[in-house]
């Protein structure tokens, strides 16, 4: 490795381009030699500060109000169609008739299984666990990792329904999806089997064409709904999970 | 079904990333009035596309970097926005208590070589340099080839290193900035 060939791979190892052999190569030259070193300590430290740059220009909290405004606005135009008030009479009167024996039905796990893929935010796991606000790292989902599941959407859901509901569902390559759902104590799904995991008890098996585990953790319930895994597959992919959060 | 659902999650997804559209969008613009025009139109038409869309989106920022990429497009036609220049970044926000001179130049020196570079060299440092994409990722982003992402970034680099130099930037005075 000459020192024409070093400055072009420089910017490759920071950007984090280059294979181990020649990053091993390149960094071995640099070590021996002075005017690399400099340039790469150079380039490394213009990228630092661009980075504490240009990452310190943030949206002001006006342009988040006014990106909301603007789309609702855009729904608002819809409250005057004449069949929107006739729907909405119409849903009034129902909710008014049926409010005393079925309260708002709360969403079931499975429909939100299926809907939570347009929820994705991020495929950051940190991050989605962030904005949904339980405490999760990379190491609670290491098995799914293995099994080459990533985080594919997430979703809070507190109201209408006044109980908390959160979930990550993960997807791999063949398409295979399992949601990770997290509930208020006291959950619960009839007719399961048991099993031990952890010293836990996980709470499995199948209902129409899903399947579910569940099982009570210090502060909330955890449940697994997936139709492309059955139970016992799907308990193998959360066991650093279960005792754990 | 659930449209609620997705109203809300699109609000969320904005929350998550509006500062990275907002630093695309100032890249692009190169002032943050501007920016804020471009964000607000790339939010409403990513709104009306999420709206209608089934399938799903398999990396949410770069989809919203290519509605803003495209929206500056018809943006820059519409206002005739090509001369406008980069903005004076306020430098409070910067400032290092330890190194508050040294610290507020530099960047103020910064913000004027990035003026310098034509937009599309900026876009490209961002989006390596600060917001850490691969080079296969902005080729998709920026719809050119991986080759050609590599040899424009190192000019682009190359450039701003110049630029950095012209005013006296070498690794010490970087080191010292900090
Ligand atoms: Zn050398």
């Amino acid at each position: 490795m000459d020192c024409k060939n070093t400055e072009l791979y420089i910017d490759a190892i920071l950007d984090n381009e280059l294979s181990v052999k020649d990053n091993l190569e390149v960094l071995s030259h640099i070590r021996s030699c002075s005017d690399c070193k400099e340039k790469w300590d150079l380039n490394e430290e213009t990228r630092a500060e661009l980075k504490i740059f240009v990452g310190s220009i943030k949206a002001s909290k006006n342009l988040q109000k006014e990106i909301v405004k603007k789309n609702n606005y855009k729904n608002k135009r819809f409250y005057f169609r004449p069949a929107f008030i006739s729907a909405c009479m119409i849903l009034m009167l129902s909710i008014g008739f049926f409010f005393n024996y079925t309260y708002l039905q709360f969403p079931q796990l499975h429909e939100l299984h299926n809907v939570v893929d347009y929820q994705l935010i991020s495929n950051d796991i940190e991050l989605l666990s962030k904005h949904i606000g339980i405490n999760l790292n990379k190491e609670h989902l290491s098995a799914f990792e293995e099994g080459m599941f990533s985080p594919h959407g997430a979703v809070n859901i507190n109201r209408p329904f006044n109980k908390d509901i959160k979930m990550i569902t993960l997807k791999n390559d063949k398409g295979h999806k399992i949601s990770l759902c997290f509930l208020p104590k006291g959950y619960k799904i009839s007719n399961l089997n048991k099993t031990q995991v952890n010293g836990v008890t996980v709470h499995h098996g199948s209902k129409d064409d899903f399947h579910f585990a569940y099982w009570e953790s210090k502060v909330m319930d955890i449940a697994l709904v997936s139709q492309d895994l059955n139970p016992i597959e799907m308990i193998d992919l959360a066991e650093p999970l279960i005792n754990e959060v | 079904m659930f449209s609620w659902l997705k109203r809300k999650s699109f609000e969320k997804l904005i929350q998550v990333h509006l500062d990275s559209l907002m630093q695309l969008a100032y890249m692009k613009c190169e002032n943050r009035e501007l920016a804020e025009d471009l964000v607000q139109e790339t939010c409403v038409k990513a709104y009306n596309s999420f709206l209608k869309k089934h399938e799903e989106i398999k990396s949410p920022k770069a989809w919203l970097f290519k509605i803003l990429i495209n929206t500056h497009i018809d943006f820059t036609r519409k206002k005739h926005l090509s001369i406008v220049e980069l903005d004076t970044v306020d430098l409070e926000d910067q400032r290092d208590n330890s190194n508050v001179g040294d610290t507020a130049f530099f960047y103020k020196d910064l913000n004027e070589a990035l003026k310098e570079l034509r937009p599309e060299q900026r876009i490209l440092i961002y989006l390596a340099d600060v917001d850490e994409h691969s080079y296969k990722e902005i080729s998709e982003l920026l719809n050119i080839p991986i080759g050609t992402v590599m040899s424009r970034l190192y000019n682009a680099r190359q450039n701003l290193r110049k630029l950095l130099a012209k005013k006296g930037y070498t690794k010490e005075s970087l080191e010292v900035s900090r």
